[in-house]
């Protein structure tokens, strides 16, 4: 009768479901220092074969920097591949763990003030962890990001914990509480960026979800760079068959 | 006149008799399925491997109890789909399968249809 959605911030090794032939799509409201930048993000993945999936993710971007001119676009594309390396399952339960590598390519609309629209190629190869079974679901994921144009690389580290508000019944009506930490330490010079991320998720039916995400800065060193004020995403996913 | 009566007598006993046989034939028709889905614990997870489930031909009646990781189907006893079918289902969905089990009789305690 229980059961839960994928974490908000945080990727999910499992690669089922929503992961395999649905869309999802958000809007990402950033706030910083000198502006903010308006989101909005349409991901669609394609599973290959049990283990494989790629997938593509594209960002729409508004840009509302202070004391200068707004601008809108296609910000940086995203190329993603998931292979999953290891599975246990038991019954309501599973652990896996499955391997990342994204690659972006920059686009002339990318922005500044939103983390995944910097303007410049980066390659990311990382791991995702996840622990679910039908009362919590722990994820986390953890890659380095190589960047090019003579700047710093970043280790990204991310984690969530999830929770069923509700007892709820499969396939109808279910809320899932969130706890979400999101990290990107720079690695030269060494600067670090926290976020806590509660969120909140509602699925009112087999095929379709509801998400909502505030991120709040609770450690940042880069503040004489730009920095955040919060974040915000909702978002929804479906599938398509 | 007799003729007539045991006529008549026939045809009530045939229209009486009739759906009956056919109910009992309907039930033996059908074939139950319970099926052990482990690493199924996701909403999502499950509506994956119903709709792995529903392209194998006579599946009806699905029903899914995630925190027991059940799969309850029906079948006519003439699609009766094989353990290695079903099998390869389940592990086609990216899960592990566990015991699958046939039964003439309905399960106990397979959750309420919606």
């Amino acid at each position: 009768m229980y059961g839960q959605g994928p974490p908000i911030t945080v990727e999910t090794p499992i690669m089922l479901g929503l992961g395999g032939s649905g869309i999802r799509t958000f809007n990402r409201f950033t706030s910083v220092e000198n502006g903010h930048a308006f989101v909005h993000v349409l991901t669609i993945p394609y599973n290959f074969s049990t283990k494989s999936q790629i997938g593509i993710v594209m960002p729409f971007v508004f840009n509302k920097p202070e004391n200068t001119i707004s601008s809108s676009g296609l910000g940086d594309l995203t190329l993603f591949a998931k292979y999953q390396l290891y599975k246990i399952d038991d019954i309501g339960k599973t652990f896996r763990i499955t391997a990342k590598i994204t690659q972006s390519i920059p686009t002339k609309s990318s922005s500044l003030q939103d983390p995944n629209n910097t303007k410049i190629s980066q390659t990311y190869i990382g791991i995702i962890v996840g622990k679910l079974s039908t009362k919590t679901g722990i994820y986390g994921d953890f890659g380095y990001n190589l960047t090019n144009s003579g700047l710093t690389d970043n280790i990204i580290y991310n984690i969530s914990f999830g929770f069923p508000l509700l007892e709820h019944q499969y396939p109808q009506k279910q809320v899932n509480l969130y706890l979400e930490v999101n990290g990107n330490y720079l690695i030269d010079p060494k600067r670090n960026v926290n976020f806590l991320s509660p969120g909140i998720q509602w699925i009112p039916g087999r095929r379709f979800l509801l998400e909502y995400s505030f991120q709040l800065p609770i450690f940042q060193d880069n503040s004489q760079i730009n920095s955040t004020n919060f974040r915000s995403l909702i978002g929804i996913r479906f599938l398509i068959n | 006149m007799k003729y007539l009566l045991s006529i008549t007598i026939l045809l009530a006993s045939l229209t009486i008799s009739l759906p009956l046989l056919s109910q009992n034939k309907s039930n033996e028709d059908i074939t139950y399925v319970r099926m052990e889905v482990k690493g199924m614990a996701c909403a999502f997870c499950a509506y994956g491997m119903e709709r792995k489930l529903k392209k194998i031909d006579g599946v009806e009646n699905l029903k899914t109890d995630i925190k027991k990781g059940l799969i309850y189907f029906t079948t006519p006893s003439t699609k009766i789909p094989s353990r290695a079918i079903l099998a390869k289902t389940i592990i086609d969905a990216g899960f592990t399968a566990g015991k699958i089990e046939f039964s003439m009789e309905p399960f106990d305690k397979e959750p309420k249809s919606e």
